[in-house]
């Protein structure tokens, strides 16, 4: 169940729609949007699950940049 | 709240206020989340981000963005974030293997440091160590102390040969000393960025995001790319110039030509700060300024257009930009510089061209090397873990040199060996025939990385090679012996960074299995060789060469590791290291400090209340301790004296190989931004591995299409020394120029260093990756 926290650029006229969109992802909570740019908390059941969640948010119509800013990984296993 | 709502929540509000700029309070990991935070410097590249570490049940579990940390300020790219995953691969190394009927066996410590010993102990002269600018300051040091003062050889080198010499010959033929004059802060000013064949964007992408934040905050940050292919960077370039591969040469002489031309140079900051110099060794000979500006006739902006391709007028535009005295221009590069036949000149020439603009010694005003490991400047630089180097810029060559290394080691003089050793190339050509008889290689691949494989890297398993790593590699199978070793954070560093900044952690969790520090490796084979009766490892006093003290003077049997675990080693290492770098002005802060702080860029000095203080720009009067009062700005070390750099006339000369009728396309390598160099760790992780799975051949669409090849078809690359084949991509994440083709380099499977050439700079020994004549046929 890795844990992440993201912030997500993007221009100002594109952040309500692209915040609509991220609202129907499961698993997500977002933060208030502040001069282009928000916060979200996202968890995945695995890790590729938050490897998947990181490129489909970076990968959103009119998202400058998805930055991850925080990761927790307590109960994943050995990778590799 | 149960637990994935806490941790919801903390991830939540550490993003929103990465967001909102509101972070205070939210620095020292999470409180209440039931982890243990401390802080570390990344293990990957040379920028040298804050990573606070949160550790649970003796595990790294979390990662955040340091925010006290100026390097990064909160943010990390996608490999630091997973530099926690990167320690649980399921196949970590967890026990020393000795090869036995040829294969490599499960052993226990004592039989392997034994095997080494006794293999040194016949061989001292031909045994090298090859090691890495991922290798502790600490690390570095000991291997240079275990090698120079107790085998008395200087077979000793490191990765970062293979990727940094050029600056750091650079710099010395510019102004007398190694590293940087400026500092991560210009990013933050400047107005006008220059990458000199660097793609920043995917390299060094947490330094990239300061200089882009800066435009989505409003602010006017021009960008020039130079390169041979379209990259992330040159999505956010304005201009792009497209040069021929190795013309980098002629277009900063053309540049310094214009400036010339148009009388449009610095003449006040020339005269007082600058000596014109010419030849193609390291010393060359003196110049006038007339016969400077009668060698830059050969480079006016048409015959630059027909040597690199870049149109006239695009030259005129950055030089127009260099001309203007009121801009401030940071130039940026990396191994496109470095990895070159003539990587030295053209490190010289980057300066030439901040030296008469006079773009240079202000904030947001200088020309700055990247590096691409987390310590080759703190180690292989500053410590000097190089074949001809010793501690604090000191070289083997010179007898004062050695003289101090001897007194600091309690050495007999004459103990420490005047002779350069094999520098890195060279030290595999030196096994591959027999004339080494082994080598330790610690903390990298050479059976991945040295170029041209086939010829360079061959023979490997039939020498004794010892290789201390955490995961299998390509090394690894081929040696006598693998040690097991600890990672980042299950043991304690230093390391410095690109910037001069020297940073500590501490250990943080155990490392797997039987793993153990580098440093207390060394430490047990020196202290084995000792009991041996090997001469090398006893100081004048008589005493092991390693010889510890506590604070009641009590000597600590570190070699033990039950006894080393308990003791912090590398504090004890570093300060006895410290006092070394103080000759070259090089001042390293104490490791108390470091520990305390995010690091401190040297030269640091004690104000008059006893604080310490870092160093922003180095040569630059009010703020470099070192620079003489009304002198503004001091090249102190200047081969010319009087405070001055030299501007070198380096001329244009065509590539060692280059396309012809047999071989008609350019290869050039690099890195990609999920893999870290040769994948030994990134490739352990499943996301950075899912996210970039294999190596790849780019084409350019019209070169795709003459020769039928579409996106995934298997391609292969024939060159002179060898041949790959791998998949396609067209019009995938990067655009090369027609006529060239890319390759990553990180691909195990895939060693596109069967096909690269090992022809190395003259000065710096570092060889050229970027450039060699390959043919592609369709599969």
């Amino acid at each position: 169940m890795p844990i992440s926290g993201y912030v997500v650029k993007a221009g100002a006229n594109r952040i309500a729609e692209i915040r609509r969109r991220i609202r129907d992802m499961d698993g997500v909570e977002l933060g208030p949007a502040v001069d282009g740019q928000f916060a979200l908390a996202a968890y995945s059941e695995d890790e590729n699950g938050a490897e998947r969640f990181g490129e489909s948010l970076s990968s959103l119509p009119g998202v400058d940049q998805a930055l991850l800013v925080y990761h927790n990984f307590e109960d994943v296993e050995y990778t590799g | 709240m149960n637990r994935r709502s806490f941790l919801l929540k903390t991830a939540l509000s550490f993003a929103a206020g990465i967001a909102s700029g509101s972070t205070k309070g939210l620095s020292l990991g999470q409180p209440g989340d039931g982890l243990a935070w401390q802080k570390a410097p990344c293990r990957f590249c040379g920028t040298g981000c804050g990573v606070m570490v949160g550790v649970k049940d003796g595990r790294v579990v979390a990662v955040q963005g340091d925010l006290e940390n100026p390097v990064n300020k909160g943010l990390l790219c996608a490999k630091g974030y997973h530099a926690g995953a990167a320690m649980y691969g399921r196949d970590r190394l967890r026990y020393p293997l000795i090869r036995k009927g040829g294969k490599l066996v499960r052993a226990s410590w004592d039989e392997a440091v034994d095997a080494i010993a006794r293999h040194i102990l016949k061989n001292d002269d031909t045994f090298a160590i090859y090691g890495s600018g991922q290798w502790t300051i600490p690390e570095g040091y000991t291997a240079m102390k275990f090698l120079k003062g107790g085998c008395g050889s200087n077979h000793l080198d490191p990765n970062a040969r293979l990727c940094m010499a050029s600056a750091v010959v650079g710099m010395l033929t510019t102004y007398g000393v190694d590293e940087p004059s400026g500092c991560y802060d210009d990013f933050d000013v400047c107005d006008t960025v220059v990458l000199w064949g660097n793609n920043m964007a995917e390299m060094h992408p947490v330094l990239w995001s300061r200089i882009v934040d800066r435009r989505a905050k409003g602010e006017r940050v021009e960008i020039f790319d130079l390169g041979v292919r379209r990259t992330r960077t040159t999505e956010s370039a304005d201009h792009y110039l497209e040069f021929n591969p190795h013309s980098d040469l002629a277009i900063a002489n053309g540049l310094c030509y214009l400036l010339v031309k148009w009388e449009a140079y610095d003449k006040g900051w020339v005269e007082r700060h600058c000596s014109f110099r010419q030849g193609e060794d390291g010393a060359g000979k003196p110049m006038t300024f007339a016969e400077y500006v009668s060698f830059l006739e050969d480079y006016t902006p048409e015959k630059v257009e027909a040597i690199s391709g870049v149109p006239a007028a695009k030259l005129e535009l950055l030089a127009r930009r260099f001309a203007d005295k009121s801009r401030k221009i940071l130039s940026f590069w990396c191994m496109g510089l470095n990895q070159h036949t003539r990587g030295t000149w053209v490190n010289n020439l980057v300066y030439n061209v901040h030296f008469l603009s006079g773009q240079f010694g202000a904030p947001g005003k200088t020309a700055f090397s990247l590096t691409g490991q987390p310590s080759a400047c703190g180690t292989c630089r500053e410590v000097g873990t190089l074949a001809h180097a010793l501690p604090g810029g000191r070289v083997v060559m010179k007898d004062s040199h050695r003289a101090d290394i001897e007194r600091a080691w309690k050495l007999p003089k004459g103990r420490i060996s005047s002779k350069p050793g094999h520098h890195a190339v060279s030290m595999f050509q030196a096994l591959q025939k027999g004339d080494l008889s082994g080598a330790w290689v610690q903390v990298t691949n050479p059976a991945h990385t040295m170029p041209n494989l086939n010829e360079v890297a061959g023979n490997l398993e039939k020498r004794f090679l010892v290789v201390s790593d955490i995961y299998p590699t390509a090394t690894t199978k081929l040696a006598s012996v693998v040690l097991p070793s600890a990672m980042w954070v299950e043991k304690n560093g230093v390391f410095g960074n690109s910037e001069r900044r020297t940073q500590q952690w501490y250990k943080m969790v155990e490392p797997p299995g039987e793993a153990r520090d580098d440093v207390w490796q060394m430490l047990a084979v020196a202290r084995r060789l000792y009991d041996l009766g090997y001469k090398g490892m006893t100081n004048v006093d008589g005493e092991f060469l390693f010889t510890f003290r506590d604070e009641n003077g009590e000597s600590i049997e570190a070699w033990k590791w039950e006894e080393y675990r308990k003791r912090n080693v590398d504090r004890i290492l570093y300060e006895e290291y410290r006092p070394l770098t103080h000759m070259k002005r090089k001042n390293v802060a104490p490791y108390d400090e470091l520990a305390a702080t995010r690091g401190l860029r040297w030269p640091v000095a004690q104000d008059e209340r006893g604080q310490w203080r870092e160093t922003k720009r180095r040569f630059v009067e009010g703020e470099d301790p070192f620079v003489k009062e009304g002198s503004q700005i001091d090249f102190y070390w200047g081969p010319d004296g009087g405070g001055k750099a030299r501007i070198w006339a380096r001329p244009y000369k065509p590539a060692p190989e280059e396309p012809d009728d047999e071989y008609p396309f350019w290869l050039s390598t690099g890195r990609v931004l999920e893999h870290w160099h040769s994948g030994t760790m990134t490739r352990r992780v499943p996301q950075l591995h899912s996210a970039m799975p294999k190596a790849y051949v780019e084409l350019n669409p019209k070169d795709a299409a003459t020769l039928n090849i579409s996106t995934g078809d298997r391609v292969r690359l024939v060159s002179r020394r060898g041949e790959l084949t791998l998949p396609a991509w067209v019009n995938g994440r990067s655009l090369p120029k027609a006529g060239l083709v890319f390759v990553p380099f990180f691909d195990e499977d895939l060693l596109i260093n069967k096909v690269t050439l090992h022809e190395y700079d003259a000065l710096s020994k570092e060889p050229d990756y970027k450039k060699c004549a390959v043919r592609v046929e369709k599969a």
